[in-house]
């Protein structure tokens, strides 16, 4: 939880979704944002269809999917998420959006749900999903634009969706968790309760970033953390239907382009390997700002990329241009306003002054390096701590 | 393609600064200062008991002090001089003005040198002290009730300001008041005599120099219990002052002691 909102209804403000969904070339990385690398297994000249394996990295049983089909080019380096410059699969569109025959939707069990969700990363339900999960939460508090978009845009996909994993999963309650400053798409939500009577909508005037479960379920829900409750994300939601729908992993993701720096900020729904710069030339290109600097992921905890010959992978939400305010940091004033944040409930303050107990529980949510009033890179540090520690 | 440049941290930062925190906390003094100035300048006029030395003493020493931390601090990037200032003219309105203006910014100086030398460590008691030391009482005594309740209520109007706009740990205040109150109600239990502490303790004397501690962010404790502690402790100094009658029911003295227990305290990676 970061910040009470205010009770203003500004859900109005909602965009509507563009599309760039026909790239000619589509970019597969040969690497991963965790360093996990792949092996190719298509040769140049070779037709792929939608939802192919193209590449595998046997020793996780990882794979990588084409998001087009079309035919398996030449290879390339391109940037990733973490600003690393690596080797990827290059396939040419031919926009005719071929499925394997055998790729058609299927009723699935529990157990084959579970090793779905598993086998294509959807890392967050999956991780609190076991096979005794009592309760689901939605947690849309966040007010990331992404999230209302997509619940304005496919409410009842994402409803009926919801209601199909409760149901395959024999989960008993579902609660939505709504920011107050989202008044319509809670009337929005609220309208469908009478046809699915297992999702419950709540209101809430605090913002739970991802890491901030414990406190969600403490404060909302009066509850402690346990297995039995699974906490989810709208996005996890979006890409479950996407893959109950066709049977085919994640081809298209909604992400939000934005900042000073970008003529039209943006909600657009891209396929996964498509680059950055084509998108940005695709919705109106970038403004003259001095110093301008491209942030992968959220402003306090995102990663900042030297070039925008970056590929769209499925991990990536948000894309900002902003200008580059480096603020200069003085000493520490020990005004303990770090612990007052603090998520994990740790104290920044004294990891700083080299007591590092309870580090390890540290999310790396920023929220100690954004509160800072002596403008100390607080996470920066822990991370080094962490690194050194190899924690 | 379009080249950026990178950095490493976070990309957006909350809007208020340690500057504008001590800015604010500068602004919040001005109430103080002009309550300063009116009962130790104005009111000696009003009572044809001044000369014109004595009406702009107040001024002189705020003057005197200020500049001393400018001409200081010339050349010191590392330590924020507004944070100084804010210091002398704590230790300003500390003081009692009717004490020789020569030893006043002595001290007030050697303060400043202090707590540029021990960048986190509060200097003012320890001004505070040596005044005491040399002249043996240097406490501020309203005579006059109206003052006392003006003080109050600008006291009151800081902590609503500070915490708007500043910075301020309240539970100090909070939990210094609730100890004082308790532990005078015991003492009237116990000894039956009428402790008129009560009226002294929210008077500008003490309130004033326990919001001042609440302020003071580099020697006091940042977390929640820290600050609890800190503010029942000096309740429970308090009242032990007051019933002996010791020299430690002065809360400056006071917050020096407590200040001494936390760096021991931090010593023994203790987290307050």
């Amino acid at each position: 939880m970061i910040a009470k909102t205010h009770n203003k209804d500004e859900g109005s403000k909602l965009n509507k979704i563009e599309s760039y969904l026909k790239p000619k070339l589509i970019y597969i990385p040969l690497e991963d944002e965790n360093n996990n690398t792949y092996r190719h297994i298509v040769k140049q000249g070779d037709y792929i269809y939608k939802g192919d394996v193209v590449a595998v990295n046997n020793k996780l049983n990882l794979k990588m999917y084409s998001s087009v089909s079309g035919y398996a080019l030449y290879g390339s380096n391109k940037l990733i998420k973490t600003g690393k410059k690596v080797r990827c699969i290059v396939i040419e569109n031919d926009f005719k959006e071929k499925v394997r025959k055998n790729k058609k939707t299927i009723t699935y069990t529990k157990e084959e749900l579970i090793k779905l969700l598993s086998k294509n990363k959807i890392e967050l339900i999956n991780n609190y999903l076991i096979n005794d999960t009592k309760l689901l939460i939605i947690n849309i508090s966040n007010n990331n634009s992404n999230n209302n978009i997509i619940i304005d845009n496919y409410t009842e996909e994402m409803l009926e969706t919801i209601d199909n994993i409760i149901e395959i999963l024999e989960i008993s309650k579902t609660i939505l968790l709504v920011n107050n400053k989202y008044k319509n798409i809670f009337k929005k939500l609220s309208s469908y309760s009478k046809t699915y009577s297992k999702i419950e909508i709540k209101l809430t005037n605090n913002i739970y970033l991802p890491g901030c479960e414990e406190k969600l379920l403490n404060k909302e829900l009066n509850m402690k953390s346990n297995n039995k409750v699974a906490i989810s994300n709208i996005y996890e939601i979006h890409e479950i239907a996407e893959l109950l729908k066709t049977n085919i992993p994640i081809s298209e993701k909604i992400i939000n382009i934005s900042g000073d720096g970008i003529n039209n900020n943006t909600n657009i729904k891209v396929k996964v390997g498509t680059l950055v710069s084509e998108v940005i030339y695709y919705i109106g290109g970038y403004k003259n700002i001095k110093d301008p600097l491209l942030v992968i992921g959220n402003l306090i905890n995102g990663t900042s990329v030297c070039s925008d010959d970056l590929i769209i992978t499925k991990d990536i939400d948000s894309i900002y241009i902003v200008n580059n305010k480096y603020e200069k940091n003085s000493s520490c004033i020990n005004c303990g306003k770090c612990i007052e944040v603090c998520p994990s409930k740790i104290s920044p303050l004294s990891i700083l002054e080299g007591n590092s107990k309870k580090i390890e529980k540290c999310t790396e949510c920023g929220l100690c390096s954004f509160i800072c009033p002596s403008k100390i890179e607080v996470l920066e540090v822990i991370k080094q701590i962490k690194k050194k520690a190899n924690i | 393609m379009k080249i950026f440049s990178t950095r490493k941290g976070v990309f957006v930062k909350n809007n208020k600064s340690y500057l504008d925190i001590i800015n604010n906390t500068l602004i919040s003094l001005i109430p103080f200062v002009i309550l300063s100035v009116i009962e130790y300048s104005i009111l000696q006029v009003y009572n044809n008991a001044s000369t014109l030395y004595q009406v702009f003493k107040p001024i002189i020493i705020f003057l005197i002090l200020i500049i001393s931390v400018i001409v200081l601090e010339k050349n010191n990037e590392q330590i924020n001089k507004n944070y100084i200032i804010l210091q002398s003219i704590i230790y300003a309105l500390m003081i009692n003005i009717n004490l020789n203006i020569m030893i006043i910014i002595t001290i007030g100086i050697l303060i400043n040198i202090l707590t540029i030398k021990l960048n986190r460590i509060n200097t003012v008691p320890i001004g505070y002290l040596l005044m005491m030391i040399i002249t043996n009482n240097a406490n501020i005594s309203y005579t006059n009730i109206i003052f006392g309740i003006v003080s109050i209520v600008i006291v009151l109007m800081s902590i609503i300001y500070l915490s708007k706009y500043a910075f301020l740990k309240w539970r100090i205040i909070i939990f210094y008041i609730i100890t004082i109150v308790v532990g005078v109600i015991i003492l009237y239990l116990i000894s039956k005599k009428n402790y008129i502490v009560l009226y002294n303790i929210i008077l500008y004397k003490y309130l004033f120099k326990v919001l001042y501690l609440s302020i003071d962010m580099p020697s006091t404790p940042v977390t929640h219990k820290g600050q609890i502690t800190e503010g029942i402790l000096l309740g429970i100094l308090s009242i032990i002052g007051i019933y002996y009658n010791i020299f430690i029911k002065d809360v400056v003295i006071m917050i020096l002691l407590i200040n001494i227990v936390i760096i021991l305290l931090k010593k023994l990676k203790i987290k307050v």
